[in-house]
């Protein structure tokens, strides 16, 4: 009894103080001392911008071989000067900080370049015509070591990544010191806009290879003019690895050897953390945000990171629905912007003599099977909306002449619809025996590609067709050297935006022409395209060259692949960017409102 | 003991030996290291294919590879020879100074996580196993399974929204409602009275008392925005040291009059380290290593010499109390000082102190503390994601080895001649529970080494994991090597240690 009353006294009490303590709360209404600092600096900026990347940049020099990574163009693109500007959609626009440039001849192909009077590099060294010089020998591909690799081929004192229009132009002539330079091309180079790019700071290659860099880099260019081997040999190596970090970024290396020519210069690194401050020698427009920072964080953790404000921007490699949803569920702390990258998905159809493609009505029939539109729908829109069906080759959606460009491509359009009995009736024609067996050949490790192929067979089974998936651990070996062991292959090439770059991929004999395609007009057209030197006289050519790709197919092109870029809405200036130089290409102007 | 370890030596070189064949063999035959090569077209591929060739040896057989390998070990053990790097990577990067950054960053991360572990582990098996079949031991046992058998990237993002993103905006506004800081007293009070047990009235005393103390104090501490400034002060430090003195001595020493003086020595030493701690006030601003170690040691040294001055016949158990209550002196004095520049690392890290990612703000340039609290709040999450999962197998361990040893002769005979519980579980019980879990802690120094795989990735710190799961994607043997070689010396070196250890601490067992 006694026991039971004190119970419920007990419970009594308990249930009181429940009932009293429901409404209440202890706590809250923040720091005085911090509410008041926050309305004084609500028009302020923030002096540090973090960005989140999915792997530590692993050299300053990004034109070798060894350090071709998007993750240091991420962050070349504040450090690094060129003479141009690739903007959003594809366009080249003059960078007049560094300088200017002017073609002065169609034949030989003539630009001159000028370097801004007060350019130069964060250690007040002058940038120059050493610095151009540098460019052109480690780019130019003639420079022999004296060595040959495995295959015999000779192999180049610079280990540069691409020697892509840098091949055809002349030595530059000049005087150490000169603030002008002149390339003039042996052959005509459609792309060279945008090869006045890449200039590394001759005066600490030369230092380090041990040179003298008395009279602005006399030396160096002695050397490079009179091609002296032996004395560039040293040079050239620290070129190649002289600008490397270490493995994961524990540090940078001297500050003095990584003199910058950007808007910001580089300060320090600590745990794969690289932190980017204003340059204040800079010669052009001053940078908004006294601090950028990158950080390391693996590609699943980026969306918390950004959650927690421990990264303001961020852009995936690899942009999913998943991804899409977890950053819409944040609401309007986020912005989200997607679009259509360049690298574009398409099959590829073996054409040659002895392929199953080779009669153009049997790939007609193929196309007029692919459900294109429901391959959009199911694998683009989920995270691109607008994404549509890609009509061209060489021009894409997120390039500026898109538009208009596909309304001058009739042939284009003749497959935007399944069309079953249109299929049945080409391949009657074409007189083979159905159903005709296609061997659909995918990446392995891609169940993306897996689900594609599914959808397709689903379709094209129903025309005639009979798709056999083929997945390849490695379908690129197998697509180059082992033909005759597929007939069909879905995979994404990533387009680069410049107009010479793709001619491997088409003509008859190309590299990467994996289906022996051949077209005499084709060849023709890429024939005249490389050596287009105004952009304008390119599409023309471009649309042409579209029309014979698909009046006689050459494949079936699906879509651009969606891309997505993410900061916090504190970020002003971000915008998604499909270029290969990603979100931070105007990262100088981006601020962080503090509130 | 000699000839034992000789023979144990000279086994375990040749063990090593032949597993790094193994392991060589099988990084080198795991893939094609030239794979994302083959599928590039971009004009410098060929150049690019030399490249790696020549920096991987590729035109050697595997065998000759490993030899060479075997090679830059030996550079590494004689010394005088040529330089040491441990091979190079597939970049031309030597691995030694790769394999320095990796070990000093993973053991920064696991081993707080260990000791912790092991220490909570420990403590939670023995009171499981003293109140065996109670409903905290079922309550711990499931808790520990279900630990068990969490994966750990799931953990760790559940901790990472709950305890960074939901914690940090709580902390930018500390407020909760009366009803919730009662819940939170009401869970905290019947934690603590099914860990005392005892009858009914004593449980629902306990449950009251702990109910009011935890919700009183956090009303006063929300009050007081104390979230805001978290501090001890020094007369905080003061309290909890003796209190803390007290406990120690209950515990190792018992409260009885022949003791008394074991008591009286441990609060005086709390209360002297309590001054120096004081006195050292202007000197915490500067702090460095080296001035918190001698502060450290200082501080350790009065409290063991109070302690043996003032033990009396029981001097040398005095000291011994003194020094670990001396410790805790530090304990809470590193505490109060990181506490206390909470405010200025909240205002560098943009108001969100808890990192999800990382191990560090870039460009904190703080004081020692300030530096310390952001490498401590970076190592939350994941010490508490290691935690989770190595909690659970110490607990079961301490408490089958504590059930063990409490149904031995030797435990019964204590009992019968008369001593008391404290001492039967502390003197006699506790000390032989613990031999078979050196087993364990050895095992586990040595797994530490090899890193947290997942949780580096998941938490972004480059260490042994990192070094060892990059390796092996881009088939490149050396770094893979590298970290094979220090986990595999450091299995075979700390299975050594358990046993010699283990027939040092039980006499019955004998090395041959």
């Amino acid at each position: 009894m006694t026991i039971r009353r004190r119970y419920a006294a007990v419970s009594a009490v308990a249930a009181g103080a429940l009932l009293l303590t429901g409404c209440g709360s202890a706590g809250g209404g923040g720091d005085d001392e911090d509410a008041g600092a926050g309305e004084a600096t609500a028009e302020e900026f923030a002096d540090t911008i973090t960005i989140g990347i999915e792997q530590t940049p692993d050299a300053y020099n990004s034109n070798t071989a060894d350090a071709n990574s998007v993750y240091n163009t991420y962050v070349n693109n504040i450090t690094q000067s060129d003479f141009v500007k690739v903007q959003p959609d594809g366009t080249v626009e003059p960078n007049e900080a560094l300088g200017t440039y002017e073609k002065t001849s169609d034949d030989p192909l003539t630009v001159e370049y000028t370097f801004a009077d007060d350019a130069v590099w964060s250690d007040g060294t002058p940038i120059d015509f050493d610095d151009a010089l540098l460019a052109w020998a480690a780019y130019s591909g003639t420079h022999p070591s004296g060595e040959t690799d495995a295959d015999g081929n000779p192999v180049d004192l610079f280990n540069a990544a691409s020697t892509n229009g840098w091949a055809e132009v002349e030595m530059p002539e000049g005087e150490a010191g000169d603030k002008s330079f002149t390339m003039v091309f042996k052959n005509p180079y459609a792309d060279w806009e945008v090869l006045g790019a890449g200039f590394m700071p001759a005066h600490i290659a030369a230092e380090q290879g041990g040179l003298s860099v008395e009279d602005d880099g006399a030396a160096l260019v002695d050397a490079i003019t009179n091609n002296d081997t032996a004395a560039l040999t040293p040079v050239a190596e620290f070129w190649n690895t002289g600008w490397a970090y270490q493995a994961n970024l524990p540090e940078l290396p001297d500050p003095a050897l990584i003199p910058s020519s950007g808007p910001y210069k580089l300060d320090n690194a600590s745990n794969g953390t690289l932190t980017l401050v204003r340059n204040d020698q800079w010669f052009g427009e001053e940078a908004k945000t006294e601090t950028i920072v990158f950080k390391t964080v693996d590609a699943n953790e980026m969306v918390q990171a950004l959650q927690n404000g421990e990264i303001d921007q961020f852009d995936p490699s690899n942009a999913t629905k998943d991804m899409l949803d977890q950053l819409e569920a944040l609401g309007d702390t986020v912005e989200v912007e997607t679009g259509e990258s360049l690298t574009f998905s398409h099959i590829d159809l073996d054409t040659s003599a002895t392929g199953v493609f080779n009669d153009q009505r049997v790939r007609q029939a193929f196309a007029k099977c692919v459900p294109r539109e429901e391959l959009v729908d199911k694998f683009a829109r989920p995270v691109y909306p607008e994404a549509q069906v890609l009509k061209l080759h060489e021009i894409l959606p997120a390039q500026a002449e898109y538009e208009e460009a596909v309304t001058q491509v009739p042939s284009a359009n003749e497959y935007d619809e399944v069309d079953l009995e249109g299929a049945k009736a080409l391949l009657a024609e074409a007189g083979v025996t159905t159903p005709l067996t296609v061997r659909f050949t995918f990446s392995e490790q891609s169940s993306l590609r897996a689900d594609q192929v599914a959808l397709v067979k689903a379709s094209c089974d129903q025309a005639g067709f009979n798709i056999e998936a083929k997945p390849d651990p490695d379908v690129f070996t197998s697509l180059a050297s082992a033909p005759g062991t597929w007939d069909a292959a879905v995979f994404g090439w990533a387009g680069s935006g410049l107009i010479a770059s793709g001619q491997s991929i088409y003509i008859t004999g190309g590299n990467q022409n994996y289906g022996k395609y051949t077209n005499p007009e084709v060849d023709r057209i890429w024939g005249e395209l490389v050596q287009v030197t105004d952009p304008a006289d390119a599409l023309p050519l471009q649309i042409e060259l579209e029309e014979q790709l698909w009046s006689n197919l050459y494949n079936v092109t699906l879509y651009a692949n969606p891309g997505m870029s993410a900061w916090s809405s504190s970020l002003e200036g971000p915008v998604y960017n499909p270029t290969q130089y990603g979100g931070t290409w105007n990262a100088e102007t981006w601020t962080k409102s503090l509130s | 003991m000699r000839v034992f370890i000789v023979r144990r030596v000279v086994v375990s070189f040749f063990i090593v030996l032949a597993s790094t064949a193994l392991m060589y063999v099988l990084v080198a035959l795991s893939g094609n290291p030239l794979q994302d090569l083959l599928e590039n077209n971009s004009p410098g591929r060929e150049a690019r294919i030399a490249a790696r060739t020549q920096a991987l040896n590729l035109d050697v057989p595997i065998p000759g590879r490993y030899l060479l390998w075997l090679q830059d070990v030996g550079q590494c053990l004689v010394p005088g020879g040529a330089q040491c790097t441990l091979g190079l990577d597939r970049q031309n990067r030597a691995v030694l100074p790769q394999l320095e950054v990796a070990i000093g960053s993973t053991l920064r991360l696991v081993i707080a996580a260990t000791v912790l572990a092991l220490l909570l582990g420990v403590v939670t098996g023995v009171v499981t196993a003293l109140r065996q079949y109670s409903s905290f031991d079922y309550g711990v046992t499931f808790v520990a399974f279900l630990c068990f058998s969490l994966p750990v990237f799931w953990v760790s993002t559940l901790l990472k929204q709950y305890i960074a993103i939901d914690l940090n905006t709580w902390l930018r506004d500390p407020e909760m409602t009366y009803a919730s800081i009662v819940l939170i007293g009401l869970v905290v009070g019947a934690l603590w009275a099914v860990v005392i047990g005892g009858d009914r009235r004593r449980r629902l005393v306990v449950l009251a008392v702990a109910t009011l103390a935890t919700a009183g104090t956090l009303t006063v501490l929300l009050n007081s925005g104390w979230f805001q400034r978290p501090t001890f002060g020094i007369l905080g430090v003061g309290v909890v040291s003796l209190v803390a003195a007290f406990l120690w001595s209950a515990l190792f020493a018992g409260l009885r009059p022949r003791t008394r003086r074991v008591l009286y020595a441990n609060l005086a030493a709390a209360l002297a380290g309590t001054v120096l701690v004081a006195v050292a006030q202007p000197f915490m601003a500067d702090m460095s290593w080296l001035t918190f170690a001698v502060l450290a040691v200082l501080v350790v040294a009065v409290a063991v010499a109070i302690g043996w001055a003032l033990g009396g016949h029981t001097r040398r158990l005095s000291a011994q109390i003194a020094g670990v209550t001396g410790v805790t002196v530090v304990v809470l004095m590193s505490l109060d000082q990181l506490l206390r520049s909470y405010p200025t690392v909240y205002r560098k890290t943009g108001g969100r102190p808890i990192a999800t990612t990382g191990s560090e703000t870039p460009n904190l340039n703080g004081t020692f503390w300030e530096t310390n609290l952001d490498l401590v709040l970076h190592l939350l999450l994941p010490t508490l994601a290691i935690m989770l999962i190595s909690f659970a197998s110490y607990t079961r361990y301490t408490r089958a080895s504590m059930l063990d040893v409490m149904n031995q002769d030797y435990v019964r005979t204590a009992r019968a001649k008369g001593l008391n519980e404290r001492t039967v579980i502390v003197r006699h019980s506790f000390r032989n529970a613990l031999i078979p879990l050196a087993t364990l802690v050895a095992f586990d120094f040595a797994g530490v080494l090899g890193g947290a795989v997942v949780t580096e990735t998941v938490f972004g710190w480059s260490g042994m994991g990192r070094l060892f799961t990059t390796g092996l994607q881009q088939i490149d043997p050396n770094p893979v090597m590298a970290f094979f070689l220090i986990t595999a010396v450091a299995t075979v070196l700390f299975n050594m240690i358990a046993d010699i250890a283990y027939a040092f601490l039980d006499p019955r067992i004998r090395l041959r």
